[in-house]
């Protein structure tokens, strides 16, 4: 037999608190206050080398459902310490084509198995008649879809047996169509079906320089008690609109409306997205902590916080 | 679509045939999404049409680095696209991307027609490149025996086997494994010369790991693994009994085989 040669290399992954709760040789458990990172493979042999302080880790769901190898065995010895929460891209909760039950199966599994304080998806649908984009792409805000949105998140919290969270995607187009503003149909999925609120801040400055509203209404107007869990990240300035592209530093005009948002919420687990160009460890957590500095008081919000800020 | 208010189906729709399809029209795009002064509705359609294309190339880069290395970024990006255009994906997860990459490029040969001798070996480079960097991700991160207690070296010989979780086998028409493994180093090797391999890919202790048996020991591990008896493989093999159960041991050893239960014998009627 020729001589063996051994690789250790990640596979394709799709992308994607303030007090650190569980310590190395702490019991498993721990909360979710506080702040968290997206556990990243470039990341996790340091991770488990040093014990980062980290309030918690969030995973990309599709990326562990069907790992064997060194990434599920990293993960599964991560969620021994740090809680974890799970985040997926695939649900398509919107689409109009049947909702796969196989992939709900395995979210389930790996939710079982890591112990995932919640289970999180977005508004919005990513293929129909089969395909699937991996794009998150734009719902008409209509009752009709609100209608077939509620009737989805149901069935799938059923499935999971656990409250499904869904976050707001950025968006670079509207349905003509629409009857609604995002925020109202956000407010009324989540009275309707009882699902939780994942809040991306750096997605309403996106989606409000885009198609054009108001993002400070947005805050305010989303329903602030089931906002679960709250992301901040970077974007890209294309002239003419902006793409999240989760590459780089969160900026000012994203915190400030994150300040507005934690005022009105009270203190939320709040995570950074980075999944391009991923800086080493030390400086993704100094980015992260910044949201130390911008939570907001509790109040009336930004414009008040602002001037008391002075 | 006419002016009535679309149905959420018939929304989607019209909005994946836009994304997807390079060719299909903008037109409709002003009647279905909202533009302003600074952004119209075929500008807006077109950001997502950009992205949907960027994040699957770069998903494929991503995936078959040897074979980017091998053809050069450009002409990658040609057949990347031409498979991506006739295989949109269906899978919830982009790991699955290229899986039917290597069965599309067997497809666009010219020479798919003509006897296995007359073709371009060129051809049968890049597929069976691709065939090895599929088994490589499958294998990286599929089931393994890691967490399984050390096999103890077997003191008597099954009569049935099976093949590993995490083991593979491929035979190439050069050392596609190799040029792989080297390109992941960060070298630019040449491109590998003809020569015939057999390339076996397990993982130990997370690492992905090759080898390559000499010919009679590989078309036993082919048998064995293909579900015959190991008397019948041995045969198979062209291998005298004694070496088959060399072989066996070692492999059950190492975990690229595992015994199976005998089977219940059968009884006189």
């Amino acid at each position: 037999m020729t001589a063996e040669s051994a690789e250790r290399a990640p596979a394709p992954r799709a992308r994607a608190g303030a007090s650190p709760r569980d310590r190395p040789g702490a019991p498993p458990g721990g909360d979710t206050s506080g702040l968290g990172v997206g556990l990243r493979s470039s990341h996790l042999a340091q991770i488990l080398a040093e014990w980062p302080d980290v309030g918690w880790f969030e995973i990309i769901s599709e990326n562990f459902m069907d790992s064997g190898g060194y990434p599920r065995h990293a993960l599964g010895r991560i969620a021994e310490r740090y809680p974890v929460v799970m985040h997926g891209v695939s649900m398509s909760i919107g689409s109009t084509d049947p909702l796969d039950f196989g992939y709900l199966a395995r979210l389930r599994r790996l939710a079982d198995s890591t112990g995932a304080r919640w289970v999180s998806d977005h508004v919005c649908w990513t293929g129909v008649a089969g395909v699937n984009t991996h794009e998150l792409l734009p719902l008409p805000f209509t009752e009709r879809s609100l209608r077939h949105l509620v009737r989805r998140v149901g069935v799938v919290q059923d499935v999971l047996e656990r409250r499904l969270v869904l976050e707001n995607p950025s968006a670079y187009a509207a349905f003509a169509h629409s009857t609604m503003p995002e925020w109202e149909f956000l407010a009324r999925l989540c009275e309707e079906s009882g699902c939780g609120l994942l809040l991306d801040v750096n997605n309403v400055h996106v989606s409000a320089f885009n198609n054009g509203f108001d993002p400070e209404e947005y805050i305010r107007a989303i329903p602030h008690d089931r906002v679960v869990q709250i992301h901040v990240a970077g974007h890209a300035d294309m002239g003419d609109h902006l793409v999240d592209t989760h590459d780089g530093p969160v900026a000012e005009p994203v915190w400030d409306l994150y300040r507005l948002a934690t005022s009105l919420t009270g203190p939320v687990p709040t995570l950074l997205e980075w999944d391009d160009r991923l800086p080493p460890l030390p400086d993704l957590l100094a980015e992260l902590h910044k949201a130390r500095d911008h939570l907001g008081a509790p109040g009336p919000g930004l414009r008040d916080a602002g001037a008391s800020d002075g | 679509m006419g002016s009535a208010t679309p149905s959420l189906d018939a929304a989607q729709q019209w909005l994946l045939h836009a994304v997807t399809t390079p060719s299909a029209s903008a037109e409709q795009a002003g009647a279905m999404l909202a533009g302003t002064d600074g952004l119209d509705a075929a500008r807006r359609l077109e950001i997502y049409r950009v992205g949907y294309r960027r994040r699957l190339l770069g998903t494929m880069r991503h995936m078959l680095p040897a074979l980017r290395e091998l053809l050069g970024p450009d002409l990658f990006d040609v057949f990347a696209a031409g498979y991506l255009d006739a295989h949109p994906p269906r899978a919830y997860t982009l790991a699955r991307l290229g899986d039917r990459f290597a069965a599309y490029l067997e497809e666009q040969r010219p020479d798919r027609d003509l006897p296995a001798g007359e073709r371009e070996p060129w051809a049968d480079l890049m597929v069976d490149l691709v065939r090895y960097e599929r088994l490589f991700a499958e294998v990286y991160d599929g089931p393994g025996t890691e967490e399984e207690p050390p096999a103890p070296w077997p003191t008597g010989l099954p009569d049935r086997v099976r093949g590993a979780p995490g083991v593979r086998l491929l035979r190439a028409c050069a050392p596609v494994h190799e040029y792989h493994s080297a390109v992941r180093r960060g070298a630019r090797p040449a491109p590998p010369a003809f020569v015939p391999s057999r390339i076996v890919v397990f993982r130990r202790n997370y690492r992905v790991v090759t080898a390559s048996p000499p010919a009679d020991a590989f078309t036993l591990l082919e048998a064995l693994m293909g579900g015959a008896p190991p008397e019948q493989a041995s045969v198979r093999a062209g291998l005298a009994p004694a070496d088959a159960r060399r072989h066996l041991r070692r492999w059950l050893a190492q975990r690229w085989i595992t015994a199976l239960p005998a089977s219940p014998a059968r009884e006189s009627p």
